[in-house]
């Protein structure tokens, strides 16, 4: 909605600041990656380079908590919080969480409260992973929505683009001396973002394709490569599930209580064995290869269907996860191949 | 605003505890205040403290005061179930899913076929069209089960249904049968299928059962000249959440919990795996 600039250091400055009375997360190095972690004393914090190891949805639905309990307790509402340094796959990701736990008619509370309590500051990513493929999805990495605020780096200062009319107020409440962006400063910002984008075109050279991979993925019927990838190499670890930061899949556990249950909610694998089979024991998908097809179809082609988009941003975590070194971006290359005869 | 828990189960009594077979028993519950449910849609039932499994209840959706499902024991949730005494608190949530379009069964002549415990929803179904018995048609319930004993409502099928009114005709099979105790016919559900007296291209065919009756049920339809748009099928698939959030139930582009149970056979017929 609106372009403004500011020193760097006056920036963190700023955001640590905030962080003394608001839950502030922003990225730090944790061994070759980036984590998040809450910011309170002033440290080292990555505005830039690339998405943390772990995916976004960890701040929106939980590994495994509490849903409902017999006899019930009332809900509470969840605390307000930024997270800074979001990048464009972890934001696009949430477009098709949103449209699963938000804005259906039936709304998942928990993830209703903690998303409209969540301040949303993304960056570019200027340091793209080998794994990362974003690009071949004709996806950028860079933010261009679904931000309240973006930064980009101009030399020794961030360009800040409000995206919400919270991003405004947010910004309003750092009480920065913002100076007014010049179309020198745009054009330098878009001379880098095109240099992101080449070093993902030479990370993903050999990963090039024709068609779009929702087409790949529709027309692939029982392909070889589903049985290569899927039967022999992998492992069902369900890494890929864990680190994708759109699968939302879950099962429930109810846990008897002295007077009552307790219902926890925990994220679910489509590659795990059970996660179809119903209580005769009859189930659609057998084989483990036919499961791991099944990962790929509602990713490109049944949520594609739905929302017009791929259900993968292509941030890489499945390839980096994965125990069987099975590579998405191979896999989806193979297959095209193979349609193509 | 806080919005409200989807996944928090209403407390409700068990009852009654009706033994329908060795395998299969019916659960009479009282129904949550405001609750009501359309035939073919479904609920979620959880015993507290060991898990939760969907059900298509069985009753009339006309009762306002109970709620019947009828469970057979396959699985962990079943089997608890199966232990449980009247007096005993349940958790129920919904109802969920796609009911019956009665609405374009009007003037028809309606085929009902079930198998096994799949007789369950369409007891639901078939009050309801008793229920309003003028608004259609001939109604033929055609009904199968392994063995004499595996039936389930044996006094409805046997002694009270096929007297309601002559429009309606039952037509009852046995997979097999090892004495001579069963004087009816013996053969798949299919069987009763032959010579049905009904107009087929105003007739409309509701099927539930296991998979593979509802597939050689399906193709028996598609021989004898049914639609595929005049074939209603009630899916089954592991319905965790009910509300299209949890994936455990997806046919394809579909979800059984949101966009099924029920779905005409064109809907579906070219999604995969659909014959689980």
């Amino acid at each position: 909605m609106a372009y403004y600039k500011v020193k760097t250091e006056a920036w963190l400055d700023a955001i640590f600041l905030q962080a003394q009375e608001k839950a502030i997360y922003g990225l730090k190095r944790s061994g070759q990656g980036l984590v998040y972690q809450r910011l309170r004393e002033k440290t080292d914090v990555v505005l830039f380079e690339t998405r943390p190891t772990e995916p976004i949805k960890l701040f929106f639905y939980f590994p495994s908590e509490l849903t409902a309990a017999l006899p019930e307790k009332p809900f509470q509402e969840e605390e307000k919080r930024v997270l800074l340094g979001v990048k464009a796959c972890d934001l696009e990701a949430l477009k098709t969480a949103d449209f699963v736990y938000r804005l259906g008619d039936a709304v998942e509370p928990r993830y209703y409260s903690r998303r409209n309590n969540t301040l949303l500051i993304g960056s570019d990513c200027t340091r793209p992973n080998p794994t990362c493929f974003c690009n071949l999805h004709g996806r950028y990495c860079y933010p261009q929505e679904y931000f309240d605020i973006n930064l980009s780096p101009l030399n020794k200062e961030v360009m800040i683009e409000t995206g919400t009319p919270r991003g405004d107020e947010f910004l309003a409440e750092l009480n920065l001396n913002l100076a007014e962006v010049t179309e020198t400063d745009l054009n330098l910002r878009d001379k880098n973002r095109r240099g992101y984008l080449e070093k993902l075109k030479t990370i993903n050279a050999s990963f090039e394709h024709q068609k779009p991979y929702s087409e790949i993925v529709r027309k692939s019927g029982d392909a070889a490569a589903w049985k290569k990838y899927g039967q022999e190499m992998c492992v069902q670890c369900h890494a890929c599930n864990l680190g994708c930061p759109t699968c939302y899949c879950f099962s429930f556990s109810d846990l008897p209580e002295k007077s009552g249950m307790k219902r926890y909610k925990s994220w679910d694998s489509c590659l795990a064995g059970s996660f179809a089979r119903m209580a005769s024991g009859a189930t659609p998908r057998h084989s483990r290869w036919e499961r791991f097809r099944y990962h790929y179809y509602h990713k490109f082609d049944y949520l594609n269907t739905i929302l017009g988009f791929d259900a993968c941003t292509g941030c890489g975590r499945c390839i980096e996860g994965c125990l069987g070194r099975i590579d998405k971006r191979q896999v989806l290359s193979d297959l095209e191949k193979e349609i193509n005869g | 605003m806080a919005k409200i828990n989807p996944y928090q189960p209403y407390q409700v009594e068990l009852l009654k505890v009706t033994e329908e077979s060795p395998l299969i028993k019916t659960f009479t519950m009282a129904a949550p205040p405001n609750f009501h449910f359309l035939a073919g849609q479904f609920v979620e039932i959880s015993v507290p403290g060991k898990g939760e499994a969907p059900f298509t209840p069985s009753s009339s959706p006309y009762e306002t005061n109970y709620i019947e499902v009828s469970v057979a024991k396959v699985g962990g949730v079943t089997e608890t179930l199966h232990s449980l005494k009247p007096g005993t608190i349940l958790g129920l949530r919904g109802p969920f899913g796609k009911d019956y379009p009665l609405e374009k069964f009007m003037g028809k002549d309606i085929l009902l076929v079930g198998g096994g415990v799949g007789l369950a929803p369409l007891r639901s179904l078939f009050l309801s069209l008793v229920h309003e018995l003028q608004r259609f048609n001939k109604i033929r319930f055609c009904c199968g089960s392994r063995t004499p004993q595996d039936f389930i409502y044996k006094e409805h099928l046997f002694n009270l249904w096929p007297k309601i009114d002559p429009k309606v005709c039952m037509r009852i099979t046995v997979d097999r049968c090892d004495d001579n105790s069963w004087k009816g016919q013996v053969g798949v559900v299919t069987k009763t299928l032959d010579n049905l007296d009904l107009e087929i291209k105003n007739s409309v065919a509701v099927v539930c059962g296991p998979p593979i009756m509802m597939k050689f049920t399906t193709f028996k339809l598609l021989e004898l000249g049914y639609r595929p748009e005049n074939i209603y099928l009630s899916m089954e698939r592991m319905m965790v959440c009910g509300l299209g959030h949890c994936q455990h139930c997806g046919i394809g582009k579909y979800l059984v919990c949101k966009d099924g149970p029920v779905f005409t056979y064109q809907e579906i017929k070219d999604e995969p795996e659909i014959w689980a």
